[in-house]
């Protein structure tokens, strides 16, 4: 960057758009934040429905998974903002449009981290459960579930910190969260790229650190996620 | 050509606080057999580490065939070249075959002809006793027979001095013999090696000269005879005692 | 309510679409070249030299942290800044490389430490230098570790070209948000579009799911 661009950053011009961008920020993190308790939820169902007896169960999860993680976010937010109004009837906003793209999207991957976190539970684990006379339920929920739950915490982890990232793209239909706000400013601002700069410090802030979480806990339960 | 093949003089290494090599002394001349007995953790491998300038030393000099090895600086690949190497767990190259395993040093570092390289490869195999085995992958082959492939590997770059480090430690001991066969006619044909080892029977056998090493230094030294069947050190009589206890009859 | 869907215009526009596929492939393609170059250059050089580990680190580290669009907007808006050239395809190209050098590098690294240092210690002690030792023994073994997570992201770069519509690179995500808009039939467009990509994009992820099993390293 030039010195006198340099300079600029710390313009009054900046200040002044600075809690505009919090706004988008905190948008920006709410959203995230909701989607990924969303696409949890999503996730555990979808990966229960993978580890069913039934096959047209399994079939229907596999079809899922499969589908929205080989198509773009990006035309998939545009599919729901833009097509599936016209399909139901129903409008939405892009904000409601933003979420429910965003869980489904990242709902696919967490299904997968969750099975494979749930498969990884040693089959004599289960065995001993059964042996004393728990429930398949209750070998679930004691045995199976705690120790899944650990080992598919690095991988949640890195998950929580790509739907952050993700979220950003919501601002092509229109949601106002970080980058959208920053985009709709500039026209007027002409300063794109310190705004542009002061967005791309505010989304480190966050994820740098939850980058370093991830690696932390990878380092600390390292797990094969091929299986 | 002078006639001490390598000078270790007053060698000190530290690993963090801890010294590894305390002022080590040691001359080599060419043809000799000098092989290194000691405890574990007694700094034996380290030393032979510091030979081929795998390890940097802190002070002191070591000197192979008129080359400085402290001096080489970015020259070491070339002193290296006269330097042979042998493993404890072989380190042959997973992803050659036995052939390429024993010609790519020719053929990268001395820049030989594939085909010159390939002979010579084919030679040294058989005289390791591993003609047929040329188109093997490392993973076909028996501990023993991948360190014998590794010898041939060290052999092929013509070295004037070849270094040993456990090279029958990590084989089961139906295998170790054949290597020490191996080693022995080496010995025989003049070759200068230094063998770090727990194989008393080849210091006795092949060895013109034992070295004790304990501690970071050399406790004492002399023919296998005088080291192994008279010690004059305590430290050297208790080691070997400990060893008499563990070696099958 | 009924919705009646008309493929008609799909059909009509198709050679436009494929167009856009077309460029989504060089997008693709060119990123990623320059990306494998980009990461095994700062593997090496932060493997060689030390010295520099904090700016390699944190040029990863921002790339890894933040989101590929930001980048892409941010780049695409900083080089008429420089003076240099502005075709959004160029931009997209550069930013996309950036961001994988980044990822790339991390795959790189993570597979020459995988490599064991005895290897290393071999090849100098024949007399190898560093750089003979990096390409003759270590490289090859550490590519098979190196394949799998490749692969992967190749799939995901894939989709994420798709980004590059923001900055109105003509790919095909970009033209069927045109094409939406102008002939007022998002429905059957997007869903085309949709299926389109999955038809290219799920045979290459199942490919590299078959490799990752098939490289299964067995030591």
């Amino acid at each position: 960057m030039s010195r006198g661009v340099a300079l600029e950053m710390f313009s009054p011009l900046i200040w002044h758009q600075l809690p505009f961008l919090l706004v988008g920020f905190r948008t920006t993190l709410y959203v995230s934040g909701i989607c990924l308790v969303l696409a949890t939820v999503v996730g555990i169902v979808v990966a229960l429905g993978l580890l069913s007896r039934l096959f047209v169960v399994r079939a229907i999860a596999g079809l899922y998974i499969d589908f929205f993680r080989s198509t773009p976010l990006l035309i998939q937010l545009v599919w729901v903002y833009y097509a599936l109004p016209l399909l139901t009837g129903y409008s939405m906003t892009s904000l409601e449009a933003g979420i429910l793209g965003l869980t489904l999207y990242e709902g696919s991957y967490l299904t997968e981290i969750f099975r494979s976190g749930i498969m990884s539970v040693a089959t004599g684990h289960i065995d001993a459960g059964r042996a004393l006379g728990m429930t398949s339920w209750q070998v679930f929920h004691q045995i199976v579930l705690p120790q899944a739950a650990v080992r598919m915490l690095p991988a949640f982890t890195g998950q929580a910190l790509t739907l952050l990232k993700d979220s950003s793209i919501l601002s092509i239909i229109a949601v106002q969260e970080l980058l959208w706000q920053a985009e709709s400013v500039i026209p007027i601002t002409l300063h794109s790229m310190q705004m542009l700069t002061v967005v791309a410090i505010l989304y480190f802030a966050v994820g740098f650190p939850v980058a370093l979480l991830s690696n932390r806990l990878h380092a600390r339960w390292a797990f094969d996620q091929g299986a | 050509m002078t006639p001490d093949m390598l000078r270790i003089s007053d060698v000190h290494k530290r690993f963090g606080t801890h010294e590894v090599l305390c002022g080590v002394t040691l001359t080599v001349r060419r043809g000799e057999v000098i092989a290194i007995i000691g405890p574990s953790g007694s700094g034996k491998s380290t030393l032979l580490r510091c030979i081929n300038g795998l390890e940097r030393i802190d002070s002191g000099d070591i000197w192979v065939d008129g080359n400085s090895v402290v001096d080489a600086a970015a020259d070491l690949p070339r002193i290296r070249r006269k330097i042979g190497m042998v493993f404890q767990h072989f380190n042959l190259f997973p992803h050659m075959s036995v052939i390429r395993n024993v010609a790519v040093g020719p053929m990268v570092v001395l820049r030989k002809p594939r085909s010159e390289a390939y002979e010579l490869a084919r030679g040294l195999l058989d005289r390791v006793g591993l003609t047929g085995k040329e188109e093997a992958t490392p993973y076909q082959l028996s501990g023993g027979q991948q360190q014998r492939v590794a010898i041939a590997r060290a052999l092929a770059m013509e070295p004037s001095v070849i270094l040993f480090d456990e090279p029958t430690s990590a084989l089961d001991p139906e295998l170790v013999n054949e290597v020490l066969l191996v080693m022995r006619h080496l010995a025989k044909q003049g070759m200068t090696m230094i063998v770090v080892t727990h194989e008393i029977s080849f210091a006795e056998q092949a060895a013109s000269r034992v070295v004790m090493f304990d501690r970071g230094n050399i406790v004492e030294e002399g023919t296998p005879r005088q080291v192994l069947q008279q010690p004059r050190q305590e430290r050297t009589e208790v080691f070997l005692r400990q060893l008499e206890h563990t070696v099958d009859p | 309510m009924e919705y009646h869907w008309n493929f008609d215009v799909v059909w009509s526009n198709l050679p436009f679409l494929l167009m856009g596929l077309e460029y989504t492939v060089l997008l693709t393609a060119v990123s990623m070249s320059l990306g494998l170059m980009l990461g095994l250059s700062i593997a090496l050089i932060r493997i060689r030299f030390t010295r520099i580990r904090a700016a390699i680190v944190l040029y990863v580290e921002t790339f890894r942290a933040t989101p590929l669009l930001v980048q892409l907007v941010w780049i695409y808006n900083a080089l008429p800044a420089s003076g240099l050239r502005f075709d959004p395809f160029w931009s997209a190209v550069i930013a996309l490389t950036l961001n994988l050098g980044a990822y790339l590098s991390e795959i790189f690294r993570a597979g020459i430490i995988s490599v064991s240092k005895g290897q290393t210690h071999a090849g100098l002690a024949l007399g190898m230098t560093p750089a003979q030792v990096a390409r003759v023994v270590v490289l090859p073994q550490a590519v098979r570790r190196i394949i799998p997570p490749v692969a992967s992201m190749w799939v995901g770069l894939f989709k994420d070209t798709s980004l590059a519509s923001a900055i109105a690179v003509a790919e095909l995500s970009y033209r069927a948000n045109i094409l939406s808009a102008r002939t007022y039939r998002p429905v059957e467009i997007l869903t085309a579009v949709a299926v389109l990509y999955f038809v290219i994009t799920y045979p290459q992820a199942r490919m590299a799911h078959w490799i990752s099993n098939a490289t299964r390293v067995r030591e």
